[in-house]
């Protein structure tokens, strides 16, 4: 484990440096968002927008708000950190966000384009198109090599880049394992596929629900160092769910979720 | 389109890790479709033989003229119509025996024969005065050589190999008759020599007779109707030709055999059905535990951004790529079964019906397609359940197995709801529904209703033997066989299905043998039965048998054909004797029934008309017969096991009076034991008699129980195969679970219990289902025995047996069912046995 993290410090420097000129896809997903919303101040489209989001849910001992007007905006680059208590609703602001649960009220906006109102079908392409997101559990395809595991986000929002997958792999310390299976990798390995695969689509915006919870201090604090480079260079934004208040100290911005508003 | 390739990639990779599924779901639709295609092609086949002998000669299409009993009459009624301006073509038919071998034997006269009637095979040398064309393998047959001494007779290439014949060879036939020369040509009926009229007529001992003269479509004009002229001439020109009088007989479309058939081939469609639903029980059972385990890689898809109707687009894709590549494994396997099955189907229908089915399978497209579409619809209606879930997949659903569980505790709710709605419906169809398919649709809903209800049963009987054990092992055994339960339900299904058939047709079988041997002895009371061949020869043999101390009852039998309710139907005229009185049993009978149909005021009837017909004692039905119709009372019911025809029994004077064309130079002879086979030499000796000519009574009930034996064959084979796919699906099912059992036992392992116990404890507990699955078999086994003898087998062959019980059958099942749950289990209690303790320490580990 101890030179899986020296690996992949040493790769992380070289992602900086590749990262320095990375291919212009923002820009490009932002070209395709027709919407004047979520557009900031200075003209510049936001990568995410959430205004006044409520979501309910209805339990045995009455109505719960999860969500009571929560609202936040990211710019490309920003990296924030979602934190709160157990239960507080900080997954299921990312789940919103991703369009896999649906909210009672509000606007989610996602390089410029409003969830609202979109069908499954429009969903799914956003997802695959402007989201990349990290589970904590990593949930790779057990069936497919961990190649096409990074590439196939990419490869079914038609944007596979092979250049881009193969400095992804190389900098992520990845190039010996690509032909093996996800169930012949480590926990920390794994999850590194899984950021690979997050941005191998060159999405303007990056979920992580927890992606170190289930890593030891030493492979998270790499594995972070890893997507936290990526996207600072990167210009997409990420939004991060995190318990762990170390964690969360190390990203620009932090938010905390607590009678479901956030401060 | 991309986005749908790597979905569909990626659910296709999926089953590189699900090796055990795969095989489930291959080998659960190629054998259902290995056993439904197969029955199907057995039922193409007798269907195209049918159709080629009705067609055979033009009978699809050319009228015909007979005598109403369809017996042979003089040719001179050929000439005579000839001469009155009619084209008629005169045709010969009937059967010989070449060894044991029956064969028909057709004769046609070629100048006359009419265009319809001579097909390919017979316009190729001449029909119908037409040269001989370079066709095929008859290129070298010249119509001098049909005509001229020794001629040619006309052979399906598969009646030569059957008949160990080359072509050109020359057989003789029982009565020492020499035949001409062999030819085979194609779209010729099997077991049929067609020839020309001269030697048939000399084959069949009917010089100067033919059976019938075909009416050519086109007709000479200025002529009156030929049924007309028949009429008008019957006392100018045909005057004493055919005593019965000559009809025009019009012809169908629909042929005989293929109504007579019908019901042979819906029990067979019935049980190639029963097959294909037990092989879809594993399919559904593979697909439904492959989605199950899918859904957390689902959730992952979708979640990338797989949207619902790509995801479902793709798993319907996926099952039909795979459901096309198991349905042609199963068609390959089905032509096969069919092909080594046919032979026998052939026998039984030549046995029960007379119909003859070529003995080689051909290969026909429509069969292919049928077969492919059947594995496509079947395997889609066995995953449509499964496709809606992924259509429906809510994409935050935890993919925790426990939550299958508790979900499928639901559905063995729901379907012992189901289970209710098939067993109200299987009592309405008892109740108040009629007919071959209403009995087929009751076992289909009983069957279904018992398959639905076993997961109740069995979760309930296991929630009591674990509240009532006592020490933590044996708790633990009931309570880990109820959460292995949905697991395996499905194979328990299977099983439970297969063994109650099984059971049934078993009983069905058993109880007919036991029944028919005992009524062969009843029937078959008399010592010899002769055929004189000849009126003449009959009288002759009379004389030489009443100077025969040993033979103590001389019983004239004469025979006639009839039609009745438009089939074919038999006459018999007996002579009073206490051989019929005290052997026949009838089934039910008016008083005094032997004495009035001796006397000719009435008539017995077979249990077919019993039954098929509901034909009850007492009622007075009309037969037509050629001296006009006869209105005649039935006085009883006799059984008749092994007929599917309509028969009727009357007094031997009676029938000769009403039917002067019947045959009548048959007899039943009672002779003292020690001197049968002497009155049987000297009968032989004096009048060259053959061994269809003279049975005794030991011959015929050997070939009774050969026709009855022949007729069961494949009802049993498919029986067998169903026991078959039933030990696959539980092993299957077993292996799905291989994997999924490390997590539930490796606790216990922790907890001091040896592998080696575990893997006795995992086998003991589906030994243990099974064997509760196979008792729970025996009630509903009886009941399918009492559907079939009851209900289907009067609907089909119009007998009713009665129901036998044979529970050492019963004891053999049950072994036979656990021995198929142990061979299933052994691979899973081996690979539990030797799981190394690194494999259970990463169950802890949460790394597997």
């Amino acid at each position: 484990m101890t030179n899986e993290t020296q690996n992949a410090t040493q790769s992380a420097g070289d992602i900086l440096t590749t990262i320095k000129s990375p291919p212009d896809w923002t820009s490009a997903s932002r070209d395709r968002a027709t919407e004047s919303v979520g557009v900031s101040g200075s003209g510049t489209k936001e990568a995410l927008v959430v205004r006044d989001l409520c979501k309910r849910y209805e339990t045995d001992g009455g109505a719960l708000n999860v969500l009571d007007r929560a609202s936040l905006t990211l710019a490309p680059g920003d990296a924030v950190a979602l934190t709160g208590e157990s239960g507080s609703g900080k997954s299921t602001l990312l789940h919103l966000i991703a369009g896999l649960d649906a909210h009672d009220a509000g606007d989610i906006i996602i390089a410029g384009r409003a969830l609202e109102g979109l069908n499954d079908e429009e969903r799914a392409r956003m997802r695959r198109e402007e989201i990349g997101v990290v589970f904590q559990q990593f949930n790779l395809i057990p069936s497919l090599p961990v190649f096409d595991n990074i590439a196939f986000q990419a490869r079914i929002a038609d944007r596979f880049d092979a250049a881009w997958t193969n400095t992804l792999v190389d900098r992520l310390g990845l190039g010996a394992l690509t032909r093996r299976y996800p169930e012949q990798l480590s926990g920390g390995q794994q999850q590194r596929v899984a950021v690979a695969r997050a941005l191998a689509g060159k999405p303007t915006l990056i979920l992580a629900d927890e992606p170190t919870g289930n890593l030891d201090e030493e492979t998270s604090d790499s594995v972070l160092a890893l997507t936290l480079d990526l996207v600072a260079d990167s210009g997409a934004a990420l939004l991060m769910v995190t318990h762990s208040e170390r964690l969360a100290g190390r990203l620009r911005r932090r938010l905390h979720l607590s009678g479901g508003k956030l401060q | 389109m991309t986005a749908f390739w790597w979905t569909l990639r990626t659910l296709l990779s999926d089953w590189r890790r699900r090796p055990a599924q795969a095989l489930m779901f291959l080998a659960g639709l190629a054998s259902a479709t290995a056993l439904f295609s197969g029955v199907q092609a057995l039922n193409f086949q007798a269907r195209q033989s049918y159709a080629e002998a009705a067609s055979q000669l033009g009978g699809a299409q050319l009228a015909s003229v007979r005598t109403p009993s369809e017996t042979p009459f003089d040719q001179r009624a050929f000439i005579a119509l000839r001469k009155a301006g009619y084209k008629v073509s005169p045709v010969v038919e009937g059967d010989i025996l070449i060894g044991r071998q029956p064969i028909t034997v057709i004769g046609i006269d070629l100048a006359t024969l009419p265009a319809a009637a001579a097909g390919d095979s017979l316009q190729a040398i001449g029909g119908n005065g037409r040269q001989l064309s370079a066709n095929t393998d008859l290129e070298t047959i010249q119509p001098a050589d049909f005509l001229l001494p020794p001629g040619v007779g006309l052979v399906a290439p598969e009646t030569l190999t059957k008949l160990s014949a080359n072509e050109g060879d020359r057989l003789r036939s029982s009565t020492d008759q020499l035949l001409p020369p062999l030819q085979t040509s194609a779209g010729i009926t099997p077991d049929t020599i067609i020839t020309d009229i001269a030697p048939a007529q000399m084959l069949l001992s009917l010089g100067g007779k033919i059976s019938r003269l075909l009416v050519d479509e086109t007709q000479a004009t200025g002529l009156p109707p030929l049924a007309k002229a028949l009429g008008d001439l019957e006392t100018t020109a045909l005057k004493g030709l055919a005593p019965a009088g000559l009809a025009l007989n019009k012809p169908t479309n629909t042929n005989d055999m293929s109504r007579l058939t019908d019901s042979f081939h819906l029990n067979l469609t019935a049980f190639g059905f029963l097959s294909f639903f037990v092989g879809l029980l594993i399919v559904h059972g593979a697909v439904g535990l492959v989605f199950e385990q899918r859904r957390t890689l689902m959730r992952t898809m979708r979640a990338c951004g797989v949207s619902s109707k790509s995801l479902t687009i793709a798993a319907a894709t996926e099952l039909l790529l795979l459901a096309t590549a198991a349905g042609a494994v199963g068609l390959a396997i089905g032509y096969t079964v069919a092909g080594a099955l046919l032979p026998d189907v052939a026998v039984s229908l030549r046995s029960l019906y007379g119909a003859k089915v070529a003995g080689a399978l051909a290969f026909r497209p429509t069969w292919l397609a049928l077969g492919l579409f059947i594995a496509v619809a079947g395997a889609a209606a066995a995953a449509a359940g499964s496709l809606y879930k992924t259509w429906k997949l809510p994409v935050l659903a935890p993919g925790k197995p426990t939550a299958w569980r508790a979900a499928e505790q639901q559905t063995i709710k729901r379907n012992a709801l189901f289970a209710g709605f098939f067993f109200a419906t299987a009592l309405g169809l008892l109740l108040a529904a009629g007919g071959l398919f209403a009995g087929f649709a009751l076992m289909g809903a009983s069957l279904l209703a018992a398959a639905l209800i076993l997961p109740a049963i069995l979760s309930v009987l296991l929630r009591l033997a674990e509240a009532n054990a006592s020490g933590p092992i044996v708790r633990w055994f009931f309570a880990d066989g109820r959460q292995q339960l949905p697991s395996i339900s499905l194979a328990l299904q299977a099983l439970l299905i297969a063994l109650a058939v099984n059971i049934g047709v078993g009983s069905m079988v058993g109880g007919f043998r036991a029944t028919f041997l005992g009524w062969l002895d009843q029937r078959l009371a008399a010592e010899l039965y002769v055929n004189a061949g000849a009126p003449g020869r009959a009288i002759e043999m009379r004389a030489l048998l009443e100077a025969q101390d040993a033979v103590t009852a001389i019983l004239p039998l004469a025979f006639a054909s009839t039609r009745f309710n438009d089939l074919p139907a038999e006459l018999y005229g007996f002579t009073d004797h206490e051989t019929y009185r005290d052997s026949w049993p009838l089934l039910a009978q008016n008083p005094g029934a032997w004495d009035r149909v001796t006397s000719g005021e009435a008539i017995f009837i077979n249990e077919q008309l019993f039954r098929g017909d509901d034909i009850k004692v007492g009622e007075r039905i009309t037969l037509e017969a050629p001296t006009g119709p006869w209105a005649v009372e039935v006085a009883g019911v006799y059984s008749d096991y092994g007929n599917t025809r309509a028969q009727f029994m009357v007094a031997v004077d009676t029938l000769k009076g009403r039917w002067p064309d019947a045959q009548g130079d048959l007899f039943i002879l009672r002779v003292e034991k020690e001197s049968v086979d002497r009155v049987a030499q000297l009968l032989t000796e004096r009048f060259q008699l053959t061994d269809s000519d003279l049975i005794n009574q030991t011959d015929l009930k050997a070939l009774s129980e050969t026709i009855f034996e022949k007729t069961f064959t494949v009802t049993a084979a498919l029986n067998v195969l169903t026991l078959v796919v039933a030990g696959v699906a539980l092993l299957t099912g077993l292996l799905s679970l291989a994997t999924a059992r490390l997590p539930q036992v490796a606790p216990l392992w922790a907890c001091g219990l040896t592998r080696r116990r575990l893997a006795l404890l995992d086998l003991l507990k589906t030994l243990s289902l099974a064997a509760v699955t196979s008792i729970l078999a025996i009630p509903l086994g009886v009941a399918v025995a009492w559907m079939l003898t009851a209900i289907i087998n009067v609907e089909a062959f119009g007998w009713r047996l009665p129901l036998h019980h044979f529970p050492d059958q019963w004891a053999g099942l049950i072994i036979l069912a656990v021995a198929i749950a142990a061979l299933s289990s052994a691979p899973v209690t081996a690979a539990l046995w030797r799981a190394s303790p690194t494999r259970l320490i990463k169950v802890f580990a949460d790394e597997r």
